[in-house]
This record gives C-alpha cells, structure tokens and sequence, in this order.
C-alpha cells in the first residue's frame, strides 16, 4: 500500500424508494424500519454541491444498513 | 502587495458578535406563529431557500432587523425532528434585562402550553415546537437592547438579541487556535470564547456531546454567523483561508457578504457583513411582509410564488386591529438605573466588600537587634547589617546614626562605606531573626490573628474579624497584639498592607496610626510620604533611587501620574508601585498555622565535609521518625547552621523538587548545600516547612514500562511485515473526526512505529 485509503466510502446500493423519499427496499430486502434519518448538506456554494438525504434501516432479515440518497444525482448508496 | 497600514488594521479586526443564527423547520406557517406570535420577534424578511425555490427562508429579527438578533429559518416540509450531537450548536442563548421578564416569559410560555425550566434568577430555559432549544439569560451588557415590538410585550421585558450559543463538542481546545488566533475571540472560561467587538459581543460555550449520533434534521441550528465590517471582509476571507479553514470565497448573500467554514469542532461558522442588511430591497416599515427574491431568482416569480403556502403574518393581524399605532421607531428599553438593581440577598453586598481593616506591627531594626545581641551599644552607633555570606553586596538593616548618613538598608556595600567609612558591620544572623520573629508570630496567632509574614520583624493581620471580640474597639485589639508580642512594636491601622506599613513607619511605640476609610482616604494618607517606602517591597527595592531621580518625592506625586506613563517607564514594577501609591494593593495571605518539625544536632567539634553529611544523614532520619510526621512526605526545608566564626548563622531553604519520603534521595538532594556553609560549623538544624501528600511520587527504580512495550510492539510489526508484507500492519488515522461525511473522517494509512 503505497498512499492512504479512505475508510468508510460510499458502495452503490440498489434501493426502491416510496413517493416520501423513504426507502422501501435495500438490494431486493424488504424494510422493515427506519431508525432514523437526517440530511448532510455541504459544498452547496461550489460547482459540485454534496446533498444527501441518509436513512438508518432494518431490513427483514435483520439488517441494519445506512443508505443515503444523494439528491444532487439522484442516486443511492451504502455507507458504513 | 500589502501595505503597513494594512496589516495594521488587519491586526485590529475584530467580530461583533452574532451576527444571525440559521436553524431548520419543517412547517413555516407554525414557525412564523412560534417567533412572531409568541417570541415577539419581527419576520423582517420572507425569501425562498435559493437551492430550493419550493420552500421558504424566513428571517426574524428585531423592529430595525438589525445584526445581533437575526433568527432565520430553512424550511423543509416534513422533514423529521433532528437531534445536536457533536459539533452542532444545541442552544440559543438570548438577553433580557430583569427577573422580572423570565417571570414573564414562563407565563407567557405556559399559557401557549410550553414548559419552561427556571434556574436560579438569571436564566429560563425552553424548547419551540420541533424541540430547538432557548434559553433567556439576564446579563447586564453595555450592548444596545435589540427589540421588536408586539402589542402584548412590554419593550422592558422582551428579547434583547443574542447573547451566546452553546455547541457541543468533545475536544473544545481543538478549535482554541482557531477562535483565538484566527478569529479574535477571547477565552472566557472553560469552553468558552466571546467575540466582543466595538458595538457588541457574543459568545459561544462548548458542553461535552451526548453519545448519540447527531441528526441534522427540523429543530436543528444549521449555522451560526458573526458580524464583521464589509471593509474587512475580504482580508477575513484570506486570513481563514491561510488558516487552513477551508473557507470558501465572500458569497453575496444580498442582504449581507459571506463566508462559511466549519471550525474543529465541528460547528458551522459564517463570517457576514453588517451591511446592506434587509432594507436593501424593502422600506423599514414594510420588512417581511412581502416574498423577497434576489436579483437572480427575481425572473422566476410568476412561477415561484403560487407554489409557496401563503403564510400568516401575526403582526398583520395586529397592526390591522389599531393601524394608528403602528410602531416602527426603535424600541429601547430603559437604561437599566440604581433603582432597578436586584434588591434581596444581593442588597447588602456592600458589607461585606468593606475594605479591610489592615493592622501592620512593626518592630524596627528586629534583625539588626538580633544580630547585635548583647553588644547593645552597636544600635548607637552608625552600624548596618553586613550582607549575608555568599549574598548580593547590600547592607541589611542599620542603626538610626547610620540612617542618618543617609545609608538606607538594600544599599549597595561600597557606597555604604563611602558614606560613612566608620560605619560597623555586624554579622547577620538570619536563622535567629527568624526564629525570634517566629516566636512573635506565634504569640500573635494565640490572640486570633491570622498573620501575614512580611519579613523578621514586620507582620500583618486583618483587624476585622478580631474587633469582634474585642467588644468593637480597635484600641483593645491592637493592646491585646501588644502584650502578645512583648517588644515594643509600632502599630499602623490602614485599609490596605502597604498604608499600614507605612502608618507603623510613622508611629511611636505608644501612639498607633490609625487611617481610617476606604481607598481614598489611604491614598490622602500615603500623598506626602515619601516614595522610600517603597524600599519595603523587596522587588521594588530600587525604583525609589530612579523615581527620585526623575524628581517624584512623594508618593502622592507618583499616584498623580497616569497608569500608563508609569508603566510605560518601569514596567510591571511600576504598574505595582503605582497601585500601591494610589490606596491599592492585594489581600493578605495569612499564613497557615504551622506546626514546627525540627531537629537539631550539635557538633562535638567544629565540623566540615564529610561530618556534615553524617550529621546530616542523622537529621534526615530523626525528623522522618518523628510522629507528627504522620506519614506524609516533605515538600520543602530549611537547612541551618550555626557557624563556629563568631557565633553567626547560616540558613538555606530548600524545596524539593517533588515532594520525598526517601531519606537516601533527601540526602542527595541536600547534601551539595552543605558545601554552601560558608564556615565551620558548631550545630547543624534541620526543620521542616511544608509536608507534602501522604504517599509522593517517588521515581520508579526500572525503566518506564510503556517504553518498553512500544519496543516490543516495533519488533512485531517488524516481524509481520517481514512475514505477511508491507500491508500486514496498517493503522487507522483520523483526519476529520468531525465531519458529517462518513468518508472523509479517516483513512488507512502504513503503521509507523
């Protein structure tokens, strides 16, 4: 290893949202529960803005998973 | 390029304070009901969130929408309730001027259903709806009261602007070099920084974070701005950047230029200027009452404004009820006068502020008696204190037919000399001084006085709590201190240490002088004496010859000059010189009641060198096994000798450098200061000063064993590298703990050992 790594990089993650934004499922897994949620804004004074809205779950199975929802390119993410 | 005078004003630029406060909400309409409705404050600006043209920006304020007040709002519709955690401001301090308004605000806040916490008679404490958290502090601040008007609050108890926020944080000394280095403010306590500029000043307290995760969600404060000037913006916007804060570039924000960073802890900061500010688009009177767009949204309107819920001003529904009594001139609330001063237990604080009663005891020339002993006949004639062995060259205390040479105790040997080359020299014997002296303050503690040691000779002690038991009368205490002391002693009663010295100086043995009063009247009192009495202070022992030189006599003289010129000329000697001149000076410091340790030995023959150390080594032990000793180890000593040469003495505090119960490393300690004896020496004295806790530090006998284990822990990594290559041992290193972005808070790097 020559140079540092990050830890903690966001994974992409498949996720079926509702209509309120709320994750109804993560990589096929149904949800069960939302922890807790919050919004992460920063950057928004540059040409690339970071807007994420984040989700702590409980999948079916028992899983806790963070995903975030980046409302700048739509896309989700794991992240740990 | 820079210019000199730019740096200058550089260096002087300051934060006014708060400037605003950004919070989140979910719901604008009970937003504007809580802060215009119930608070009382003025929405002086209705905008939309320039991300998201959807949703509001609100801004309250007080009537002039002035800086140092400003609460404003990002909406976000539904948004769930957030919760402050770690590098998030929880709670938002503001002013008010009395009690009475925090009796005020806990009915109004429970009439409207919301609880409210009491604490003490300065503070109350309460949460709006979405749990933001507020506190009202009753302070007293030179600042201007920022008030809006509402019809139900009286201007004298409404909300005065910010005064504080408190953020948590678990390391506030990390953002210590940024808030005093960078930003100006000044430490106020622990976990406490105020920026107080020209006009106003605002602070910002770090609490110990909850362990939960923090949530940025509605009820959360966003940010928090302090004021700057605009002519400064631009050199802050550099002096951050060379900071490493990672500021951005000034933002025109339209109302105000900004510019943001987060600090180390966590907490979002702007810096916004206190210009334009919300009048730049709309008339005073008028503030908030229609949806301001900046320039660059102001083209969207037909299709920005049917897509907002209209929102119920309270203050409309109010200035429509009696439009005759619009009130848009600038509240103030009335100056805060004598009258308005809390009455109660604070009422008598005065009493017990009353100056001391500062009653100086004075036996002159004590050490030069001592060491004459029974060749009485020296004291008449021109005799002085010879220095002491090993000493600077400065005679001691002298005899008044010396004095009258015009030699003065602390002179110099050889002018001494020169002025009067009769003069006698007589050994001092400072251990017998001492410990005549100490007799005497002993026999002035019997009789309840908590003495101040000034020299062999000279003690203070507080009248004040001894006329007590002397039925009031000033006149039996310092008879009850006369009998105690048993020599004739001169007696000098003043408010402060340095006017009762020199009242003692003035007094004969029957007569006291007694300076009766305050600061003032030490001050009249000490006017014609002459600046020599400074001599008495040990550090200022030379400034009398310089200031006489400048032509200052008097200590009135010296008083009459400003601070700063004094200070200026000598310093901090001359800050001291001047404070006691002019009737000021510190409390006493009673000494602690002592308990005397000592052990003595006697030397069958005048003894050196090697005797010594045995001697030594057997006081060591002897003051060890005595049973007062209870265990505790010894911080400091006094090592004394009496020497063979005609009968003088020689004595040697010692502090060890941590406190010992170890007699073979007190032996070390003191052994090289016996080769300090300047001579011969018939007894040797050990005595205890101060113990030190009951088990010291004592230094361990092997080597530090987390050095040890860091050595085998290096050969491991060596070994697993060698085995499982360069990635086997890697170490996890924070780079911003703080950051909300999980991936930025730390990364893997090589172990290095």
């Amino acid at each position: 290893m020559s140079r540092p790594r990050r830890l903690s990089v966001p994974r992409r993650v498949a996720v079926r949202a509702g209509e309120d934004g709320r994750p109804r499922e993560v990589e096929g897994r149904e949800v069960d529960g939302v922890c807790e949620s919050w919004l992460v804004e920063d950057r928004w004074w540059t040409e690339r803005p970071l807007r994420r809205r984040y989700w702590e779950v409980v999948t079916t199975c028992g899983r806790n998973e963070v995903v975030f929802h980046d409302l700048v390119s739509g896309r989700w993410w794991r992240q740990r | 390029m820079l210019t000199l005078a730019d740096d200058l004003s550089e260096a002087n630029m300051k934060l006014e304070g708060i400037h605003h406060i950004s919070a989140i909400t979910s719901d604008a309409q009970r937003n504007v009901d809580f802060y215009a409705g119930l608070l009382g404050l003025r929405l002086v600006k209705k905008s939309v969130n320039q991300d998201q043209t959807s949703v509001y920006h609100l801004f309250y304020g007080d009537e002039q929408g002035d800086p140092g007040a400003d609460l404003t709002f990002f909406e976000y519709p539904g948004l769930p309730r957030g919760r402050a955690g770690a590098g998030m401001v929880h709670r938002i301090v503001w002013r008010v001027a009395s009690p009475e308004a925090l009796d005020f605000w806990s009915d109004r806040l429970a009439a409207a259903a919301y609880e409210s916490t009491r604490s003490g008679q300065a503070s109350l404490r309460f949460a709006d709806w979405e749990g933001l958290e507020h506190e009202l502090l009753v302070v007293s601040v030179p600042d201007e009261p920022l008030i809006a008007n509402h019809p139900e609050i009286p201007a004298a108890l409404a909300l005065q602007g910010f005064h504080a926020v408190r953020a948590f944080s678990a390391a506030p000394d990390r953002s210590r070099p940024l808030l005093e280095e960078t930003l100006g403010l000044e430490a106020r306590g622990a976990g406490e920084w105020e920026a107080r500029g020209d006009l106003r000043g605002g602070s910002i307290h770090y609490d110990s974070p909850p362990e939960l995760r923090p949530l940025q969600g509605a009820g959360t404060v966003h940010h928090v701005a302090w004021a700057t000037y605009m002519e400064d913006q631009d050199a802050w916007q550099r002096r951050m950047v060379e900071a490493g804060a990672h500021a951005t570039p000034v933002i025109d924000r339209y109302y105000f230029r900004s510019i943001y960073f987060r600090e180390p802890s966590g907490v979002l900061f702007e810096l916004a200027t206190m210009g334009p500010g919300f009048t730049v688009d709309e008339p005073l009177d008028r503030l908030g009452e229609k949806l301001s767009l900046t320039p660059q949204f102001e083209h969207l309107r037909e299709s920005i404004e049917p897509r907002l819920t209209p929102l119920r001003n309270p203050r409309e529904a109010w200035a429509r009820r009696s439009p005759g009594s619009r009130p848009v001139q600038k509240a103030r609330s009335p100056r805060r006068d004598e009258e308005s001063l809390p009455s109660g237990p604070y009422a008598n604080v005065c009493s017990c502020m009353a100056p001391p009663i500062v009653v100086a005891a004075l036996v002159p020339r004590l050490q030069l008696t001592v060491a004459a002993g029974d060749r009485a006949e020296l004291l008449r004639m021109p005799a002085a204190l010879a220095p002491e062995p090993g000493g600077p060259q400065q005679v001691g205390e002298v005899s008044p037919a010396a004095g009258a040479f015009g030699i003065h105790p602390g002179m110099r040997l050889g002018e001494a000399l020169a002025r009067c080359p009769r003069l006698v020299l007589v050994p001092p014997d400072p251990a017998g001084a001492a410990d005549f002296w100490e007799t005497k303050l002993a026999a002035l503690e019997s009789v309840g006085a908590a003495v101040e040691p000034v020299r062999p000779g000279l003690a203070c002690f507080d009248a004040a709590g001894l006329l007590r038991m002397h039925a009031g009368r000033l006149g039996l205490v310092l008879a009850a201190a006369r009998r105690a002391l048993g020599v004739p002693a001169r007696f000098g009663v003043a408010p402060t240490r340095f006017a009762a010295v020199a009242a003692a100086t003035q007094a004969r043995v029957r007569r006291p002088v007694i300076v009766d009063g305050g600061e003032r009247q030490a001050r009249e009192f000490l006017a014609p004496l002459p600046v020599a009495l400074l001599r008495g202070r040990s550090e200022l022992s030379d400034l009398p010859d310089s200031l006489e030189r400048l032509g200052i006599g008097t200590l009135g003289e010296l008083a009459a000059l400003p601070t700063a010129a004094v200070v200026d000329r000598f310093g901090s000697r001359g800050r001291v010189a001047h404070g006691l001149a002019s009737g000021r000076d510190t409390r006493l410091r009673p000494r602690e009641a002592s308990e005397l340790v000592r052990e003595s030995l006697d030397l069958p023959e005048a003894a050196s060198g090697p005797q010594l150390e045995r001697a030594l080594g057997l006081l060591i032990d002897r003051v060890l096994a005595r049973p007062e000793r209870r265990g505790r180890t010894l911080r400091s000593v006094v090592l004394s000798a009496v020497l063979v040469e005609r009968g003088g003495t020689w004595r040697e505090p010692f502090t060890f450098r941590e406190a010992l119960g170890d007699p073979l490393r007190m032996r070390l300690a003191l052994a090289p200061r016996l080769a300090l004896i300047p001579a011969p020496a018939q007894a040797l004295q050990l005595t205890v000063e101060r113990f030190g806790p009951a088990t010291g530090d004592q230094r361990g006998l092997l080597d530090d064993p987390a050095e040890a284990r860091l050595a085998r822990l290096r050969e491991a990594i060596r070994q697993t590298r060698a085995a499982a290559g360069p990635d086997a041992a890697l170490r996890i290193l924070e780079v911003d703990p703080a950051s909300r972005f999980p991936e930025r808070r730390s990364v893997l790097t090589p172990y290095e050992g």
